[in-house]
């Protein structure tokens, strides 16, 4: 294993944690009584991070065999909608009740976040389409689809049970969705470092040519690996109607964006081979910690846009500056 | 089977790219503890007959034979026991020297963990460190170390010792020597002998005319994407074997 990439501290880890700490500190001292760190306030932060966890997971996959995925919030919205009609048409005689609506919830939004993985797979890897322009279509496609199914209404009339039972629940106070996503985290974390998974992931975007000269079949790799992070969009949908019991067709334009944001400020390159999963995690956490802290501190919002901005360049300008030392 | 029957073997082997014709009419023999040097000039072909003859490339026309039996694709080849340096190289610069040795053929854990599909990093970083300390070449010593960080001659030592490790039927070079110094040159044709003895057939190119001409048993020289001389190595110098590769000999001869 390669020394020099540490499992969990690579890339601009440390960094972007001490960016992170520092901004909650800031936000605490300047925010009236304390409110940033409420624990309202913090539960609300985590519910959204269980969604950003999945997709930023996903994104930094797919950048490290050099793949790109613009198409993940289109998922997971295509996700939260077929299983939200499924589950409207399932309680017309009333709620079923969660031990049904659950397995249901997810079973349909990871298989329909499954089926639109394969599809960016298949045209990434078998018609060699270029993943950006790919996923673009794909976005639309998939997006378009969720409008067609609800006639571009917002899904009404979902079982409660979702939410009741796992969208408003919280353990130790942290909320169920946000440790579940921890556990998916930690599961693809592992297998992505110790089994030829993540090396093959790694080899394909370090170079394709070189990839396939070792045997490795990289159009059925890349149908594996956009599978896997579409399913995860998938569990990022069900999060969302879980949360709300109501889709949100209107609000994930920018999930992919950020994913990749959070991703690269983590120190993962768009270029391919360089993979940080916790980089990328605290880099996406940034945005919802200063999405936050400027809501409570009562800027507008949109500043939050711009700060991450600055930061997403910071932090490629220092890769870049390490990357030419680098080079000797 | 019996013992002069060729270990690799190419048919009619045609390849074009679009419109250009990088090969024609080619058909070699090559047999178990044989070293053949392929020469020619740039553009010649050699390159594209050894893609060809590992199987990473597909030929327009024509086949490859190991053992009697026509490869169908690279991990077949791979599985027939084909190894090859690539010009290249073919290293994937953020794995490690040992995940590139072993890349496409990782060696899994055993119990549990190899059931979840876990690699025996461990293991692969060991074998790898004995592979290249079999070499004799000490410029490589951690196999940890990711290819992005090596030198032009360390990468070429990676790659000849994944390609070592893996060929059991024929080896074969594309320049494997052109970033190493003297002595580590010296040192990688010392192993190739070693190896033809143990009975693999080598196949080499190599811009070094007297290294080969040391090392050769038969060259075989291209021109233009055709076989234009097959002949022993020995007797040869530098001289007759340039104007072989250049084609002044045949042009007096014609004209
Ligand atoms: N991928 C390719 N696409 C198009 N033409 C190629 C390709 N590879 C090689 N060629 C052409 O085929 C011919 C033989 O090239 P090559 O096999 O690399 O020669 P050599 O290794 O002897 O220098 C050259 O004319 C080269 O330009
Ligand atoms: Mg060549």
């Amino acid at each position: 294993m390669d020394r020099f990439r540490h499992p969990l501290l690579g890339g601009n880890t440390l960094w972007v944690l001490g960016l992170d700490v520092l901004l909650v500190i800031i936000f605490q001292l300047a925010s009236a009584n304390g409110a940033f760190l409420n624990p309202i306030n913090v539960q609300a932060i985590l519910t959204t991070y269980s969604q950003v966890m999945m997709l930023v997971i996903a994104q930094t996959m797919l950048l490290g065999a050099a793949q790109i995925d613009l198409s993940q919030g289109a998922t997971a919205v295509l996700a939260s909608v077929v299983a939200g009609t499924v589950l409207v048409s399932m309680s017309a005689g009333g709620d079923p009740g969660p031990h049904i609506t659950l397995p249901v919830l997810f079973l349909v939004t990871i298989v329909v976040g499954l089926l639109a993985g394969v599809i960016n797979g298949v045209l990434v890897g078998w018609l060699r389409i270029n993943s950006l322009v790919a996923t673009l279509g794909t976005l639309g496609i998939y997006l378009g689809t969720a409008q067609v199914i609800t006639n571009g209404e917002n899904l009404y009339g979902v079982p409660l049970s979702i939410q009741s039972a796992f969208g408003s629940v919280y353990l130790w106070r942290v909320p169920l969705s946000t440790l579940l996503a921890a556990v998916v985290v930690a599961v693809v974390w592992i297998q992505f470092r110790r089994g030829s998974f993540g090396t093959h992931t790694i080899a394909i975007g370090s170079s394709e040519k070189a990839a396939i000269r070792n045997g490795i079949d990289t159009r059925w790799h890349m149908v594996k690996l956009y599978s896997v992070a579409g399913a995860l969009c998938g569990i990022a949908g069900a999060f969302d109607l879980a949360r709300f019991t109501t889709t949100d067709i209107g609000g994930h334009g920018n999930d992919a964006l950020a994913a990749i944001s959070g991703a690269v400020i983590g120190g993962t390159s768009l270029f391919g081979g360089k993979v940080y999963f916790f980089g990328a995690l605290l880099g996406a956490l940034l945005a919802l910690i200063l999405q936050s802290g400027l809501v409570i501190l009562r800027f507008p919002p949109f500043y939050q846009v711009i700060a991450i901005g600055f930061i997403l360049i910071l932090a490629v300008a220092i890769d870049s500056f390490r990357n030419r030392n680098e080079m000797r | 089977m019996s013992h002069a029957d060729p270990v690799l073997e190419i048919r009619n082997v045609a390849k074009q790219y679009g419109q250009i014709t990088a090969l024609t009419g080619v058909n070699i023999q090559m047999f178990a503890g044989e070293i053949v040097a392929l020469l020619g000039d740039n553009g010649a072909g050699k390159s594209t007959l050894m893609n060809i003859m590992c199987g990473a490339l597909p030929p327009s026309s024509g086949e490859v034979l190991v053992r009697g039996e026509p490869i169908t694709s690279l991990h077949h080849a791979q599985e027939m026991g084909i190894g090859m340096v690539y010009q290249d190289l073919a290293l994937a610069h953020h794995l490690t020297v040992a995940e590139n040795m072993f890349l496409g053929r990782e060696l899994r854990s055993s119990g549990l963990a190899g059931t979840l599909g876990w690699l025996d990093s461990a293991r692969m970083d060991r074998k790898a460190t004995e592979e290249i300390a079999h070499l004799g070449i000490s410029t490589l010593r951690d196999v940890r170390m990711p290819v992005r960080l090596l030198s032009g001659g360390q990468r070429q030592v990676a790659a000849i010792a994944r390609a070592l490790m893996w060929s059991k039927a024929a080896l074969l070079l594309d320049e494997p020597t052109a970033a190493l110094g003297p002595k580590q040159v010296a040192l990688v044709l010392e192993t190739i002998k070693t190896i033809a003895a143990k009975g693999m057939a080598v196949c080499l190119i190599a811009h070094d005319i007297p290294s080969v001409l040391a090392i050769a048993d038969r060259l075989i020289i291209l021109r233009r994407g055709r076989i234009v001389r097959t002949l022993p190595a020995a007797g040869q110098t530098v001289t007759s074997v340039v104007s072989m590769m250049v084609g002044e000999n045949d042009d007096a001869a014609a004209a």
